[in-house]
């Protein structure tokens, strides 16, 4: 009895090996057929400048990326269906989840930075995760999948932030294959540059408007001059009214309080807010004593695929357009924001927005 | 029986003239001082004609209305309730470290600052607006204590031990709730927000803050100076207090509420700012013994001129704040430290 089933387990045990070599040498002699004709991966090198190998462009499929600016980066190139996973950030987006629904069904395993479940990215099978910093090397040790990383892990210095737009682009338009609609992007960004300063060109340092970004509920919160922030407010023509702050987490992140004093100090010209309605300091005695309260120059800040106070790069085409038309409104009396963030959307992510999309965009909630 | 009340009395006229001069003097000159210093650059002459033509509004000063809008409506109300906030934790320290015999609780300790954390966090992540933001935090805060109150309860009628055990654990419960919240809030614009929050500062008062807060701390600033014999009795122990004739779970209720609206409304307009509740107090025994009828003005003088000290710093040494409640840690662990080394004096 035990050696009549000691032989089946043989023979199922011998069965096994032949068939898996069988399907193993098949399989083999095809995919060496295949790529005799055409490679299926390639090696790259990354911003950080590690080799990787990854599919090649066309046959990638399922991508991973887990910020938001990265996310309007696959927007921009048409390849948002390639997305298996993205941030969080990118999710909330109200505008985003109205014109790409689909959004919302795609996973979010990075809760934070440097905080990911790598499980769920592993289930939801990537052919590609393009992260940096520390979720990069958290993919890296914990998973084979391949991690290209998409900055140098160096932080970008003022006044490279826009350069630095084109070049995520280009990069992610190498892995994805997708030059041509980058070159849509840089070229659009470029015009939208050189127009600003072909209208702000007879603007005397001395004759720029004072831009103050009143950040958070109290409107206390500001970029300072050390942030990606200072190149954008320059971008438009304009001087930040919070130069002097030294931010807290310092470049694009940080953000720093200032107090009331301090800003009937500087008496700002414009005030960009994130929270609330200009309604709320028009009738607020302390800030109605500033001119741009005074002369109603408060505005909310835009938010299209993502709020535009961040180094995205939708803001750096649309931010530096929107408040400088807002500063200087006789050199660009034939401009139109609304006509301009249609354009942008059309050109650079093929979208037809509607009247009422660029009402939402320019005027939130 | 007559006899007795005189002698305290005479007692407390003689001992207490002491802290109830540092109450009224060192907060005045501490607001004095402070009203010429600011990021607004006034000349002293300036800020002087302000506040005259304050007093005699028929004299033209021709002062400009930033000035007078700067020093008015921003600097004054700031440096009210800086002291306000600094006397209402430093009271509400010392009264709990009364009650709880225990010289290591702090305004906190029963979990008001993890509730209204909670309250301000979820407030922040709903966009509401200001008053909103202050008031879930005032209202959660008060929520937590009574949670941690009847927790406390359940577990018996002995006390104090259990009802700062329930604190701690009322307070790890709403601080993992907050924890969530910021986990799940949009890191790049709810999370900054929660996270200046929770650093406290006080860089956004204004009138309206101080007539909102005000009332409150005054009515528990109030009780708890009326309790404040009383306080002595409790810090004996329970055993002692009933013998006395004391009901002495409805007292602690009492010095517990008043605690808790005071310290309350302190967080529900600054933040989290810690290490005033626990140090202050100490400094105060060092200065004028342990007996709460001189400890609890002692506290109050020192406590509000403390806070306006520490955030006449957080105000003016850059252009953007230094949060209140990262100066008043830096300053407050090593000085706690020294106290810790010269204890001689007795808490209880």
């Amino acid at each position: 009895m035990k050696n009549r089933i000691k032989n089946i387990f043989s023979l199922l045990f011998a069965l096994m090996i032949i068939s898996t070599l069988v399907v193993g040498i098949s399989g083999c002699s095809t995919s060496e057929k295949e790529e005799a004709a055409k490679p299926t991966t390639r090696t790259i090198t990354d911003r950080a400048g590690n080799e990787v190998t990854l599919p090649t462009p066309e046959l990638i499929e399922r991508a991973a990326i887990f910020g938001s600016p990265s996310t309007q980066v696959l927007y921009a190139l048409g390849v948002q269906d390639k997305m298996v996973a993205t941030s969080s950030g990118a999710k909330s987006s109200k505008f985003l989840q109205k014109k790409d629904p689909h959004i919302l069904d795609v996973p979010d395993p990075r809760a934070t930075a440097g905080s990911i479940n790598v499980e769920e990215l592993v289930s939801l099978d990537p052919q590609v995760v393009l992260a940096g910093g520390t979720d990069a090397q958290i993919v890296e040790d914990g998973t084979n999948i391949p991690v290209v990383r998409t900055s140098s892990g160096e932080s970008t210095p003022v006044g490279e932030y826009i350069n630095n737009c084109k070049t995520t682009v280009n990069f992610f338009a190498m892995v994805f294959g997708k030059e041509d609609r980058a070159q849509v992007y840089c070229d659009y960004l470029d015009n939208a540059q050189d127009r600003i300063q072909k209208k702000l060109k007879d603007i005397s340092e001395d004759q720029k408007i004072k831009v103050f970004k009143a950040y958070n509920a109290d409107h206390l919160t500001t970029y300072g001059g050390d942030t990606y922030m200072q190149e954008w407010i320059e971008a438009a023509g304009c001087l930040n009214a919070a130069k002097d702050v030294s931010t807290i987490g310092g470049k694009e992140g940080g953000l720093g309080q200032v107090n009331m004093e301090q800003v009937l100090m500087w008496d700002p010209d414009i005030i960009v807010i994130n929270s609330g309605q200009p309604e709320d300091l028009f009738n607020d005695p302390v800030w109605s004593q500033l001119d741009a309260v005074k002369n109603h120059q408060v505005y909310r800040l835009p938010a299209g695929i993502f709020i535009w106070n961040r180094p995205t790069i939708e803001s750096a085409v649309l931010f530096p357009q929107w408040l400088g038309s807002l500063a200087y409104p006789e050199q660009f009396n034939d401009f139109s924001i609304e006509d301009e963030v249609k354009a942008y959307y059309s050109e650079v992510l093929k979208w037809e927005l509607t009247d009422e999309d660029v009402n939402e965009i320019l005027h939130p909630e | 029986m007559q006899t007795e009340i005189t002698w305290t009395r005479n007692k407390y006229l003689k001992i207490l003239f002491r802290p109830w001069t540092m109450l009224i003097v060192m907060p005045l000159i501490g607001i004095l001082v402070s009203l010429f210093i600011g990021r607004y650059s006034a000349s002293p002459a300036t800020v002087v004609s302000v506040f005259l033509s304050k007093l005699l509004p028929w004299v033209d000063f021709g002062i400009p209305s930033t000035a007078e809008v700067a020093l008015i409506w921003v600097r004054l109300p700031r440096l009210i309730l800086a002291t306000f906030v600094g006397m209402s934790l430093a009271i509400s320290g010392a009264s709990f470290q009364g009650v709880f015999r225990n010289p290591l609780v702090s305004s906190h300790i029963l979990g008001v600052a993890s509730g209204a954390s909670l309250g301000a966090g979820i407030a922040i992540i709903m966009d509401a607006p200001l008053w909103v933001i202050q008031l879930s935090a005032f209202c959660s805060g008060l929520a937590a204590v009574a949670a941690a109150y009847f927790i406390g309860k359940i577990f018996g009628e002995t006390g104090t031990l259990t009802i700062v055990l329930a604190g701690i654990i009322i307070g790890s419960l709403f601080g993992a709730a907050l924890s969530i919240l910021k986990y799940g809030a949009d890191p790049e614009t709810k999370l900054p927000e929660i996270t200046f929050w929770l650093m406290g500062s006080l860089a956004a008062s204004n009138w309206s803050r101080v007539t909102m807060a005000l009332p409150a701390m005054v009515l528990g600033i109030g009780g708890l100076l009326s309790l404040r014999w009383k306080i002595n009795v409790l810090s004996l122990g329970d055993e002692e207090a009933k013998a006395m004739g004391i009901n002495t779970n409805i007292l602690r209720a009492a010095i517990i509420i008043c605690c808790t609206i005071v310290t309350a409304a302190a967080v529900c307009v600054s933040g989290v700012i810690g290490w005033v509740g626990l140090v202050i107090p100490h400094i105060g025994r060092m200065l004028v013994g342990p007996d709460h009828k001189d400890l609890l003005p002692a506290c109050l003088a020192l406590g509000g001129t403390y806070l306006l000290l520490v955030d006449d710093i957080a105000r003016t040494i850059a252009s953007s704040e230094i949060p209140i409640g990262i100066l008043t840690a830096l300053i407050g662990t090593p000085f706690f430290v020294f106290i810790l080394k010269q204890r001689g004096t007795s808490w209880s």
